[in-house]
């Protein structure tokens, strides 16, 4: 009888672990500003640099609070301003066997995902849902926004979910289609009902810093090691010939008198000998 | 018994010593925040040291390990940012200056980075926004022209989209000690004729004059798609001399090809066709080959590896007993310094020039080249580095030595050369499209058969206009 009490309190303790203690999906590497967390439990907290993010947590950002979450696949989320994104499901057991899991709901604002090793095999365990599409990816870098009625965005673009490729290639779905995005294209969708199409980049959407406040620049490196991108350094490493190299450009001609060699009677004038050379 | 109280007592001082040192150390510790203070700095010095070294891939690997610890901190996000940044990572680049510019958006230097990275990215549209927030703000007079090319670049981007066009057009004049690459010797022995010695025809003793010269030029680059892309140029040449109007030349050269690039690495290949005219006359053709394979380690180092194969036929009579095939391969490094505003380049090359001719000398009964088949092989040096705002100062040295592979009928010996060549110039950009280039070239080849032999001083002045 006790045994089987013992049993039954170690099973109530492991569950109501794993309902308080979902997976760990990531650690804040960066916050500036607000950004709370809200638990599965509702319970809120504002986020601190190092706290754990779990799965089912919800990050709320203030109007110019940021952070980074540094994964456990390796992956970072870059949370902007004045966001709301919702860690669904991640599962990451260190494998890439199929089980790995990372499953995101962004209603408002937006973020950065620079992909770990999770959707780096098997793409159908990444995805990213908002109102209008879900995002899925294939093995990359973007920064996926939510233009929510009545927010700050909304001053900028119209209201939809835009998704910006910096490397690598994403997708964007609704039931009315799919678009695939490359590297620096912006795909966009008005909402779930109109289907996803390709737009220009809307630099002030996608502007990661606030416009300076200072109205003199401050010190800069004026000049860089990838500067040179700029200058064609393509010949500069190459083979060029030495200038002149010698080439022979006309025939080299030489003339000597040549003593004719018998001598009969009084001097003769000489023979003269042209030479090629 | 005595032995294990002993002991015991021992382990106890040893215990209680420790503690005691221990205590010491923690009391070092919270008394010297300085001490604690320097150690965390410590990173951060040998990280700044190594960027100024020109390392900045050995910066990064030394400040990556710590990023989770100490982000947030603008001095390591900055430096962290930089690192990648000149070290081929611009992605990473912008993740740390994200964190610069979030906690402080006044940090120009994180936004100039910034704006360098979104360009190294391909995200020209952002790279542009940044830029001309910095312009706004009205940065020293060096920064707005590093801005200014870039935007400069970026529109040339956004105007052609999938196509590149770029012409010059070039004039000036120079002062040459041997227009005629010839020795300045008159007279010389000739082994054959035991040592008889002959007269050399003036045209082919050294001769100074001053001339003029023209050029222009103009290359397409077309985009296929990310990856791929063609090419194709062409280039006219011009010279005249003052009074020596025999030796004048006229140079013309094409070429076409493609070009591939993906990740770090960058292919290129194509044809290429010249014609050479010399004093009014065709002297040769020339039609071959190219190719080029680029891997880009870091921006700052670059190996290359390059081939050529080349025909050379002439189109006097008289000279085509000279036609050649020339093949050469060889690899080069280039390094741009961490400031951006010095670069070195360094390359080692191996030829050959084949006989490609039938013809019979009537005299010496030799097939083709006199002096038969060439190997050759060549170390070329080059460097640049900019001089205020608006001036490049350069400077570039070669050496090549040949050797043939037949017994010179009249000299009785295989020819063998060592060629050297030195060029000192600087560019000065008086205007973004003009430029003005004094230049200094010297070449001296020695040759074992004295016809061969010269040296040779030139020193011009070009003025040249760049369409982009």
């Amino acid at each position: 009888m006790k045994n089987l009490t013992r049993v039954l309190f170690c099973l109530m303790v492991m569950l109501a672990s794993h309902g308080i203690y979902a997976d760990v999906a990531g650690h804040v590497q960066f916050v500036n500003g607000v950004v709370q967390l809200t638990t599965v439990a509702a319970q809120t907290r504002v986020l601190q640099k190092s706290d754990a993010v779990n799965e089912g947590d919800t990050l709320s950002s203030a109007l110019a609070a940021s952070a980074q979450i540094k994964m456990l696949d390796g992956g970072l989320i870059s949370l902007r301003p004045d966001s709301r994104l919702k860690i669904d499901s991640y599962k990451f057991n260190g494998k890439q066997d199929g089980s790995e899991q990372g499953f995101f709901s962004l209603f408002k604002g937006g973020f950065r995902a620079v992909t770990g090793l999770i959707g780096q095999l098997n793409k159908n365990n990444y995805r990213i849902v908002t109102p209008a599409a879900t995002i899925g990816i294939r093995g990359t870098d973007h920064e996926t926004l939510v233009v929510a009625p009545g927010s700050v965005l909304a001053g900028l673009a119209p209201v939809g979910t835009y998704n910006k490729v910096n490397t690598g290639e994403t997708s964007m779905t609704n039931d009315k289609g799919t678009i695939s995005i490359l590297p620096n294209q912006m795909g966009f969708v008005g909402a779930a009902d109109q289907k996803p199409q390709l737009q220009p980049l809307n630099p002030n959407l996608f502007a990661v810093a606030a416009a300076p406040q200072a109205r003199n620049a401050g010190a800069v490196r004026d000049s860089a090691v990838v500067d040179n991108s700029l200058e064609d350094v393509g010949t500069a490493s190459g083979y060029t010939p030495p200038p002149n190299v010698g080439y022979s450009l006309r025939p080299i001609t030489a003339t000597f008198a040549t003593p004719n060699p018998i001598v009969t009677a009084g001097p003769l004038p000489p023979i003269i000998t042209v030479i090629t050379f | 018994m005595k032995f294990s109280r002993l002991t015991v007592g021992l382990s106890v001082w040893l215990m209680m010593a420790g503690v005691v040192y221990a205590q010491e150390a923690v009391m070092q510790i919270a008394v010297s925040p300085q001490l604690a203070s320097e150690v965390r700095d410590q990173p951060l010095r040998d990280a700044e040291a190594l960027m100024q070294a020109g390392k900045p891939a050995e910066a990064y690997a030394l400040l990556e390990p710590l990023e989770f610890d100490r982000a947030g901190e603008a001095r390591f996000d900055y430096l962290i940012g930089i690192a990648a940044l000149d070290s081929g990572k611009p992605d990473k680049a912008t993740l740390a200056f994200e964190r610069v510019l979030a906690a402080n958006p006044n940090h120009t230097a994180a936004r100039m980075d910034m704006a360098r990275a979104y360009y190294q990215l391909g995200d020209m549209v952002r790279a542009e926004s940044e830029f001309r927030i910095i312009l706004n703000q009205n940065p020293a007079e060096a920064a707005h022209a590093t801005i200014q090319k870039y935007l400069d670049a970026i529109a040339a981007r956004q105007d052609a989209q999938q196509t590149r066009v770029s012409a010059y057009i070039e004039g000036g004049f120079g002062h040459d000690t041997n227009v005629n690459n010839s020795t300045g010797e008159s007279q010389i022995a000739i082994p054959f004729y035991s040592n008889v010695v002959a007269s050399l025809n003036p045209t082919n003793i050294k001769t100074a004059d001053n001339y003029y010269k023209a050029a222009a030029g103009g290359e397409v680059v077309h985009d296929l798609n990310a990856d791929w892309g063609v090419y194709a140029g062409a280039d006219i040449s011009q010279r005249g001399d003052h009074t020596q109007t025999a030796f004048d030349a006229l140079g013309l050269s094409a070429r076409a090809g493609a070009l591939y690039g993906a990740d770090a690495n960058r292919y290129r290949a194509g044809l290429s066709a010249g014609q050479y005219n010399f004093g009014k006359v065709r002297n040769r053709n020339t039609a071959g080959i190219d190719g080029e394979y680029r891997h880009i380690f870091s921006p700052g180092n670059q190996l290359n590896v390059f081939g050529q194969a080349m025909n050379y036929r002439y189109a006097d009579p008289a000279m085509q007993m000279n036609d050649f095939d020339q093949k050469i391969i060889g690899t080069g490094w280039l390094h741009v310094f961490t400031d951006g505003r010095s670069s070195l380049t360094a390359s080692v090359y191996h030829g050959t020039e084949n006989d490609a001719s039938s013809l019979v000398n009537p005299v010496t009964l030799v097939v083709g080249r006199e002096d038969g088949d060439k190997r050759f092989n060549g170390v070329r040096l080059g460097g640049q580095t900019a001089y205020g705002d608006r001036t490049t100062l350069f400077a570039g040295a070669g050496a090549q030595a040949s050797d043939y592979s037949k017994v010179n009928y009249y000299f009785l010996q295989q020819r063998s050369e060592k060629q050297y060549d030195l060029t000192l110039g600087s560019i000065w950009h008086w205007d973004k499209l003009w430029t003005l280039r004094p230049q200094l070239t010297y070449v001296r080849n020695d040759s074992n058969i004295v016809i061969y032999s010269y040296n040779r001083a030139d020193v011009s002045l070009t003025l040249r206009r760049d369409f982009k």
